[in-house]
């Protein structure tokens, strides 16, 4: 294939072997955040509940 | 004493002298792109495209291609503009030549072609530059000509050294607006706070899973173009540069690309933003190609507990997102805090805020985006190979990204017993909040009657987060397999 950058070509090979390890590793922080996120609505809804039964 | 009339048609035209004087790819190249930004114009006037930003972009296209004048050719070079040398003949005023520089990529072949002065280098060229007839010889004839340098008066977006600068700024008329808000991600924030304020994040904070799941499907152009990238004969930095552009988040991509690529740093800022006219206009037929009438009609279940997040509670959770996203992804810091201040600032009901936020940021920060934008996209910047590999890569990897939002919507689809409309998918990709305007719009064109805006924002909202992500990861792991790369490829 034609190469219009400069030097330090790297194997395509090379970029789909690590290509798996960003894709694991953004899957991880992915579901980190996801947790994180329920987390934080969980314990909101959890300290709101005594406000909410209030009337 | 002899006038020479034509001298002064030149020199008072010079709009007209500079596009007459160009090659062939330049001279078409300002013509199509004048045009372009006519039809981006009466396109956003329709309503068929973003009025807000194509406007605004059009007329800076049509400026940046059509007001070109020669500069002073020694304070252009001194001043690091981007430059474009060429002699003119000064008997023969129809004999114009370039100068191709010893080193350059195309010299050898270039430099047999008669429309093109070879010299050895950038000092023997500023040095005709700076001479002030300049002769050449040639078939043992000796030539005077003139050096000319086209240039415009809007903004020089490569210029480094802070003297040329603050020179510039008193020159260009929009340097300032592009140094001091636009290279450094300023706008973008602004427009991030409007988002924030626009928003209703009680639905990402009821289905975060779902959201982030959704967003995570939308950057399957991120993931895939990455390796076409380098298999087009790119380095690892500039391949995982471009691939931000598959998360359509422009922050992100210029932050990586200052990062990865530096020096494809203006290219690149060209074509992530210009993301926001294709997205717009090319989505729609994709969600028409890829979901049938039928699944766009689907209405999204609605949660079986009612989702009631009061005011405080929001507020609490946009301090806590805000820290803690801050703190795993510093790359995203600017966006996030002012996603968050925007969020907050609503939830808190300071109306005086929030009417700044809404009415000043977000339309000043949209007007002047696309107006820099439309001015940055001059034949001279974007009819370079290199742009336009950016450019077929970039709408790849758009292309790639919506179509995995949309399987991620056909899998939720089957998941939730065909009570999810897939349509929601696209809006994992995040161009905030046009994706999931679009995903809203045509739903409505089925069935009037379905709402999906408020899932669709969400999902919006965590497409911001995966991009964070993705950046995060491309920065931190990049220069590491460099480094390998250059060990390995040593070794063998």
């Amino acid at each position: 294939m034609f190469s219009l950058f400069a030097a330090a070509q790297p194997d395509t090979a090379f970029a789909m072997e690590w290509l798996a390890w960003i894709v694991l590793i953004a899957i991880a922080v992915s579901v980190f955040i996801a947790l994180t996120i329920k987390s934080i609505y969980l314990i909101l809804h959890l300290f709101s509940k005594p406000e909410g039964k209030k009337k | 004493m002899d006038i020479d009339i034509i001298d002064i048609f030149r020199q008072l035209f010079q709009g007209i002298t500079t596009l007459v004087d160009s090659d062939s790819t330049i001279f078409w190249g300002r013509i199509v792109l004048t045009l372009l930004g006519v039809a981006l114009v009466f396109l956003g006037r329709k309503g068929i495209l973003e009025p807000l930003l194509m406007i605004p972009m059009g007329l800076g296209m049509v400026a940046a291609n059509t007001g070109v004048l020669y500069l002073d050719p020694e304070n252009a070079v001194r001043a690091e503009r981007n430059y474009d040398a060429r002699w003119i003949n000064t008997e023969d005023r129809t004999d114009i030549r370039y100068f191709t520089v010893e080193g350059e990529a195309n010299f050898a072949e270039l430099a047999k072609n008669p429309d093109y002065i070879p010299v050895k280098s950038e000092k023997q060229l500023n040095a005709y530059i700076a001479a002030e007839a300049c002769v050449i010889q040639e078939n043992g004839k000796t030539l005077t000509g003139s050096v000319v340098v086209p240039g415009n008066l809007n903004l020089e977006p490569l210029v480094q050294q802070p003297d040329n600068v603050v020179n510039l700024m008193q020159v260009d008329w929009i340097q300032p607006i592009y140094n001091f808000a636009f290279s450094n991600n300023l706008i973008a924030c602004f427009i991030f706070m409007g988002i924030g304020v626009l928003l209703d994040v009680g639905f990402l904070m009821a289905r975060p899973f779902q959201s982030i799941f959704m967003a995570f499907c939308a950057e399957l152009g991120t993931i895939v173009t990455f390796p076409v990238a380098v298999l087009c004969g790119l380095n690892l930095g500039e391949a995982a540069s471009v691939a931000l552009i598959g998360g359509a988040d422009g922050p992100m991509v210029l932050f990586g690309s200052l990062q990865l690529a530096k020096h494809l740093f203006v290219p690149i800022t060209v074509v992530a933003y210009l993301y926001l006219g294709i997205t717009y206009g090319a989505y729609p037929f994709l969600i028409r190609f890829l979901v049938p009438e039928k699944l766009r009609r689907v209405r999204n279940a609605p949660p079986k507990k009612p989702v009631k997040v009061t005011a405080t509670e929001k507020i609490a959770f946009a301090v806590v997102a805000c820290g803690v996203l801050c703190l795993l992804f510093p790359v995203g810091t600017p966006l996030f805090c002012s996603l968050f201040v925007g969020i907050a600032v609503r939830e808190a009901g300071i109306q005086s805020f929030v009417r700044l936020i809404d009415q000043v940021f977000l339309y000043g920060g949209t007007f002047f985006l696309g107006l820099i934008l439309g001015l940055l996209c001059s034949a001279g910047t974007l009819l370079d190979e290199k742009v336009l590999i950016l450019l077929v890569l970039g709408i790849f990897a758009l292309t790639i990204s919506a179509t995995g939002g949309i399987l991620g919507g056909y899998v939720l689809y089957l998941l939730s017993g065909r009570r999810f409309n897939p349509v929601c998918g696209v809006a994992g990709v995040s161009c905030v909040p046009t994706c999931a305007k679009i995903a809203q719009k045509e739903v409505s064109r089925v069935a009037p009657d379905v709402i999906v805006l408020p899932d669709s924002l969400g999902i919006n909202i965590s497409g911001v987060i995966t991009s964070a992500i993705f950046t995060g990861v491309y920065i931190a792991l990049i220069p590491q397999l460099e480094k390998i790369w250059a060990l390995t490829s040593t070794a063998l």
